[in-house]
């Protein structure tokens, strides 16, 4: 499961380099996550460009994340595709996170 | 490992049906989800619906799968009219996606500590799919539900 941070002034995006967050590799999504993400960090964006699935395994690992980095930051999300945006609007979780259309769209 | 079968039953006849036997294992699920995504691309069907639904009830399988000595799930879908007609059988915990029923709520003001990580998957399977029936007898599983020919989208 790769993942990769970088910086944005000051908020720190963690991009996704892989096409599934699903049961096969939620736990390693988990563990590379909290390798590479400064906990302290004020702001944190999931960039979930070219994600293409993700399953109630996925969606709860990207849950417990934000839960891992509150109250510091408010784990943000960019970059989701329709697929992925359905089952987020679906399950409601979508009311739970900031949404982002793309990395573009963040403010310095 | 996945592995393609002959469809031999008359209620699944190869030109539009596709039947696979996998073992309870979370590499074998992506792939039996990989060949039921090329299948329907093949027949032109929008395949993201039955992709999450069978995902959830394939995991779910693996999660709970209990008897080492059967650890293989069989996997049928049939195209109908209006809808893909999906069995799946296999031999481990009873457990019907009917069992417990859980509400979509928003979680706007559920504090953070408070949200769930888990659970959402019977709701998935409950609210994108139809005609949900499921036995157990004698050791042997038998779950059978109706993916409607419609995309997410229109589902929301």
């Amino acid at each position: 499961m790769e993942l990769v941070h970088s910086n944005t002034g000051d908020i720190s995006i963690i991009s996704v380099g892989e096409p599934r967050i699903d049961a096969a590799s939620a736990l390693q999504f988990k563990e590379q996550f909290r390798a590479v993400t400064p906990k302290t960090a004020n702001r944190v964006v999931l960039d979930l460009e070219g994600v293409g699935f993700v399953d109630s395994s996925g969606l709860g690992a990207i849950v417990a994340m934000m839960k891992w980095l509150a109250p510091d930051a408010a784990l943000e999300l960019s970059g989701m595709g329709e697929n992925v945006r359905k089952v987020f609007a679906l399950t409601r979780m979508d009311t739970v996170f900031k949404i982002h259309d793309n990395i573009s769209e963040l403010s310095g | 490992m996945t592995t393609s079968q002959n469809c031999l039953a008359d209620e699944w006849p190869e030109y539009k049906s596709i039947c696979l036997s996998l073992d309870a294992k979370p590499d074998a699920v992506r792939g039996a989800l990989g060949r039921i995504t090329n299948w329907m691309n093949d027949r032109a069907l929008a395949h993201e619906t039955a992709e999450l639904v069978l995902a959830e009830i394939l995991n779910n399988l693996v999660e709970h799968a209990t008897n080492p000595n059967a650890p293989l799930i069989n996997l049928r879908l049939r195209e109908d009219a209006d809808s893909i007609f999906c069995e799946v059988l296999d031999q481990g915990a009873s457990f019907s996606p009917l069992s417990v029923k859980k509400s979509a709520q928003s979680y706007h003001n559920v504090p953070v500590d408070d949200l769930p990580e888990g659970g959402f998957g019977v709701f998935l399977v409950q609210t994108l799919a139809e005609s949900i029936s499921y036995q157990s007898e004698n050791g042997q599983n038998r779950l059978s539900l109706r993916l409607p020919l419609t995309t997410m989208s229109e589902q929301i």
